[in-house]
């Protein structure tokens, strides 16, 4: 292979050549400085006469005339395996957990597009252990269901509980951290050795110090991963992305390096594209027993979920799962807000599959607790004499809807959530009980 | 031959080309991807490519088709599902390969072909002329027509008989040559068909929701919008529009949306039956999920409304629908951004509202070139950033659209489907479609009945949220009573009650009428001291609620009975 000294500008993660070499969009080019430094960097623009690199390594000390440039001719590629079982590996794919390197068949990470006819209607029940996931926002195979979290809140122990009920089933989990500060990456480690759920699943893990193009990087290979499991191994994958804001972030960092026209709050206008490209590759295909279920975390900046990262996550995803900073200080867990949450194909998802009263209840819990909040805000305006006697029930109704419903000290089973929901329904006035169909009377106790 | 000079993101710029035309269809490299000219400089031309353009190297092959990009229009297109260029979807492979070439229409297919037996040899012909038909489903009959801008002598048809379309069947000197027709043709998405001219719109589009046919109609050949946030049941209310809308051909835009949802749309309509025809017989889909290259996002919009008006000339009824017409904006965006347009608000290109416009106005009530009538509907939706109308992609559109159905989140939040905002909603289609209702019954004064109630509501709850309900006087705690049957009978219409997802506007009439009685007559006799435990009791409104899941005839006897029983109401016990 032949070398070059040709770099005429860095800057961040970018490495800018001239020269006229014409490597692919896309190749991978291996970056050499005079003191034995390794990089390896991807081409983002060509042309005939200059090239733009992105660095998979931080450029610190780097000096231009110092690198040579070697033009491999191929693009990304990551080897899969069933072998990658158990592992910890970075956003690039390298093992982190000593272990060593796993040979296995190269695949290309980009996404490819399932083609449209050749899908299936997601169909399958995953139960996560949480009340008012499974029963109120039921997570279905094939789907993706994101869980818009903000700062501080208790998101992570919930992707903990998940993770633990997941690995219970008969799948494999894929968990990809991005961006996750040296807190999260403890928390993430303790939970792998102590609960064994290691060996079910295999865990890419980028710090908030690592580079910002091994952000970009990670949920591709991560996703390739579940597409070779779910659709070449037929296992059923769920793959777990967080924090998707760290994600959108490192992309308008490299964005703006590039000079590219920025679009809402500076991320690039392409941002839409490149999220479908990643929460896309999910779903159930014919003729594949395997399927790949995904479920995105995202911090809203200032919970405000119309900004950019939120908001056009919600338009690709099927749903999504909202916690409430309110929720948490009452001592809430999970601190879901049901109102705005939502899971789309969880009727059609499931239908056959729950029990019978499994909508009934739904919709009954959902317009009893909307009723409550009415009632609540009532209260704080006019004092509670202003309260009507079924307003009054609601109150109680809904108080022991967040605590003994809402906040859970353990994971519990589907027939668990519903036992747990038909107690607090007794609470209601006496206008909605009898609004209940008689077949369903028995399971009041 | 033309050779890359550069490649960035969905952009190529290709140098060395022999007299490129703007829009003119390039393939470039060895996968041949297929690629539009779309700026022409000195001895570049920039191109907007429709794959992914890995892999592709400077120096790469450019090859020039000298054509612009045209749709195939012919039998073979209902019940297919096409991307934003028109190729088939359909296929075995899971994934979609980049570069692949194939012919929009099937051209081993044979079709029966009758030919019109009022034409004969000798005859002349203008466009629009109709030479034959072809029974492509049990529900669409393609007319096949004299393409536009093709006029002359008929000098052969082609006898009754199955043939493929690429056989002549018919031969026309014209004053240059003598042009060989087939049954299908080609023709720029761009340039709208030619037509006599436009009329007002006259009849409504029925979709069977109380909400929409009743409060904001649509008509045929009119424009319509759906702005909504994430959330909003904007897909529910697509769903809904694609299984009820009274449409002879429904082309179905699925722009830059979730591919679950795709595939949901098409698992549904290929099942579902209305009136004994089948759904999917009569519509054709064009597919560009979010992951998809983002250029044929931009042209599936015109694709769409391209086969919508070949449709139109054979004087049919068509509604397109667009979903959504924010993803289309999006991709322009994204490819204005690249080529380093000068960028208008949220760094969308200043020409959006023209393109939007140049969308919407395709729609219309159209005297044919066959002199026949037909139209075409364009809704599109649109997905509002955090349910904020001032998103420049609605007011651009607000800007063409005779009527919108806002979707309201605090609506859809408490499960109130389809959650249009009434005070946000509108339409100008009212005095356009009341000789019809009016036709049907006394809707103009229900309709305004029903206004005047929605207010007298708003303003009651604007106190109740403030005040609570104990202190309401009973004509007022009666209206919250009517509130709550108004939501539930008449705004709220769910598609998981198959009884009640649909109704016909006589079913819909009565419902109003049934309840705006129900109110005067409430009233009344609370002013005659009746007491209001006997006007509206949980009794009162189980009966209310029973008509929810009722079929047809079911539903209209029982409406006559309750309003027989309410004849009675101020009767003292």
């Amino acid at each position: 292979m032949i070398e070059y000294y040709c770099i005429d500008e860095i800057k961040g993660p970018l490495l800018i050549i001239r020269g006229n070499f014409n490597p692919k969009n896309g190749e991978i080019i291996r970056l050499k400085s005079r003191d034995g430094n390794r990089i390896t960097a991807q081409v983002l623009e060509t042309a005939k006469d200059v090239i733009i690199l992105q660095s998979f390594k931080k450029l610190h000390g780097i000096r231009k005339s110092d690198v040579s440039v070697e033009f491999t001719g191929d693009l990304f590629e990551f080897m899969v395996s069933k072998k990658l079982k158990g592992r910890i590996l970075n956003g690039f794919g390298n093992p982190i957990d000593n272990g060593p390197v796993i040979p296995g068949i190269k695949k290309k990470i980009e996404a490819r597009i399932i083609r449209p006819s050749q899908r299936e209607v997601p169909r399958g029940l995953i139960t996560t252990g949480i009340s008012s996931i499974d029963l109120l926002n039921t997570l279905i195979k094939g789907q993706k269901l994101p869980i818009f979290s903000g700062a501080g809140l208790s998101h992570l122990k919930l992707i903990g509980e998940i993770l633990k009920n997941v690995s219970k089933q008969d799948s494999l989990t894929i968990f990809g951290g991005i961006g996750i500060s040296y807190d999260e990456y403890n928390f993430i480690n303790s939970l792998l050795e102590k609960t064994g759920i290691l060996s079910k699943g295999i865990f890419f893990l980028n710090k908030a110090i690592d580079p910002v193009v091994e952000r970009i990087i990670l949920p591709r290979i991560a996703l390739t991963c579940a597409e070779y499991f779910a659709f070449e191994l037929n296992m059923d994958v769920i793959v777990i992305l967080y924090d998707i804001t760290n994600y959108a972030d490192g992309l308008r960092e490299i964005s703006s390096m590039r000079g590219e026209y920025p679009g809402r709050m500076g991320y690039p206008p392409y941002l839409y594209t490149d999220l479908a490209s990643l929460f896309e590759r999910s779903g159930i295909v014919s003729g594949k027993k395997g399927s790949i279920t995904q479920i995105p975390i995202l911090t809203m900046p200032n919970d405000d979920i119309t900004h950019p990262v939120p908001d056009l996550t919600g338009y690709i995803t099927e749903g999504q799962i909202i916690l409430s900073r309110e929720l948490e200080k009452q001592g809430v867990f999970p601190p879901i807000d049901i109102i705005p949450s939502l899971s789309r194909l969880m009727y059609q998802g499931s239908k056959g599959l729950v029990r019978e009263d499994f909508k009934f209840l739904g919709d009954l819990l959902y317009s009893s607790y909307s009723k409550y909040l009415n009632a609540k805000k009532l209260k704080l305006i006019s004092g509670i004499e202003a309260l009507s006697k079924a307003d009054k029930k609601y109150l109680v109704f809904g108080d022991a809807f967040n605590d003994t419903f809402l906040n859970q000290k353990k994971r519990r089973t589907l027939i668990d959530s519903f036992d747990c929901a038909w107690e607090i329904i007794k609470l209601l006035p006496d206008f909605e009980l009898v609004k209940i169909p008689t077949k369903f009377e028995k399971y009041i106790r | 031959m033309g050779e890359i000079y550069k490649i960035a993101g969905p952009l190529v710029i290709g140098e060395n080309l022999n007299k490129p035309m703007i829009n003119e269809i390039v393939k470039i490299g060895k996968k041949e991807l297929f690629g539009e000219i779309i700026r022409i400089f000195k001895n570049r031309a920039m191109i907007q490519v429709y794959e992914s353009t890995l892999g592709l190297r400077p120096g790469d092959k450019i090859i020039q088709t000298q054509e612009m990009f045209l749709v195939e229009l012919g039998p073979g297109m209902i019940r297919n599902v096409f991307d934003g260029i028109q190729r088939p979807l359909k296929g075995d492979s899971v994934f979609l390969e980049p570069g692949f070439v194939s012919l929009s229409l099937d051209r081993e297919k044979k079709w029966e072909f009758i030919p019109n037996s009022n034409l004969k040899e000798g005859d002349m012909i203008n466009p629009g002329s109709v030479l034959g038909y072809v029974d492509e489903t049990n529900t669409v009959k393609h007319k096949i027509l004299v393409p536009p801008e093709v006029k002359g002598e008929l000098v052969f048809l082609e006898k009754h008989g199955s043939y493929t379309i690429e056989k002549t069947i018919a031969r026309i000197k014209t004053r240059q040559e003598i042009k060989q027709l087939k049954m299908y043709h080609r023709w720029p998405v761009r340039k709208p068909r030619p037509i006599i001219s436009k009329t007002a719109p006259k009849k409504p589009l029925l979709t069977g929701l109380r909400v929409i046919d009743f409060l904001f109609p649509a008509a045929k050949g009119g424009t319509i919008a759906i702005p909504g946030g994430f959330g909003t049941g904007k897909t529910q209310l697509i769903f809904q529009l694609i299984k009820w809308s009274d449409a002879d051909v429904l082309v179905y835009v699925g722009c830059g949306e979730r591919g679950n949802e795709v595939i949901t749309v098409l698992e549904e309509i290929s099942r579902l039956r209305v009136k004994g025809e089948l759904l999917d017989e009569r519509t054709v889909y064009i597919i560009n999920t979010s992951n998809m290259p983002v250029a044929a996002r931009t042209s599936g919009i015109f694709s769409g409304i391209t086969i919508a008006e070949y449709f139109r000339d054979q004087g049919k009824n068509v509604v397109i629908l667009a979903d959504s017409i924010t993803r289309w904006a999006e991709a322009m965006r994204e490819i204005s951004n690249r080529i380093g347009d000068f960028p208008g608000e949220q760094g969308y290109p200043t020409y959006l509202a023209s393109e939007i416009g140049n969308f919407f106005e395709r729609a219309g009530n159209t005297i044919n070139l066959s002199k026949e009538k037909g139209s075409i509907t364009t809704i599109g939706t649109i997905s509002l950033y955090g349910s904020d109308f001032s998103d420049p992609v609605c007011q651009a559109a607000m800007k063409v659209v005779s009527c919108m159905w806002a979707l309201d989140p605090n609506l859809a939040y408490i499960r109130n489907y389809p959650a249009i905002n009434k005070d946000l909603s509108y339409s100008k289609f009212i005095p356009y479609v009341k000789d019809y209702w009016d036709d049907k019954g006394s809707w103009s004064n229900y309709y305004n009945s029903l206004l005047q109630v929605f207010g007298k509501i708003k303003e009651l709850k604007k106190l109740t949220s403030i005040m609570g309900k104990d202190m309401l006087s009973d004509e007022e705690k009666f209206l919250l009573d009517i509130d709550n049957l108004l939501t539930e009978l008449f705004l709220k219409q769910s598609a998981l009650i198959i009884e009640d997802s649909h109704r016909t506007p006589i079913e819909q009439l009565k419902i109003a009428e049934l309840i705006i009685t129900y109110y005067n007559r409430g009233i009344e006799a609370l002013k005659k001291g009746i007491l209001l435990e006997d006007i509206s009791n949980k009794e009162t409104f189980e009966k209310f609620m029973k008509l929810k899941t009722m079929r047809k005839n079911k539903y209209l006897k029982e409406i006559e009975k309750l309003l027989e029983d309410l004849v009675y109401i101020d009767v003292k016990k």
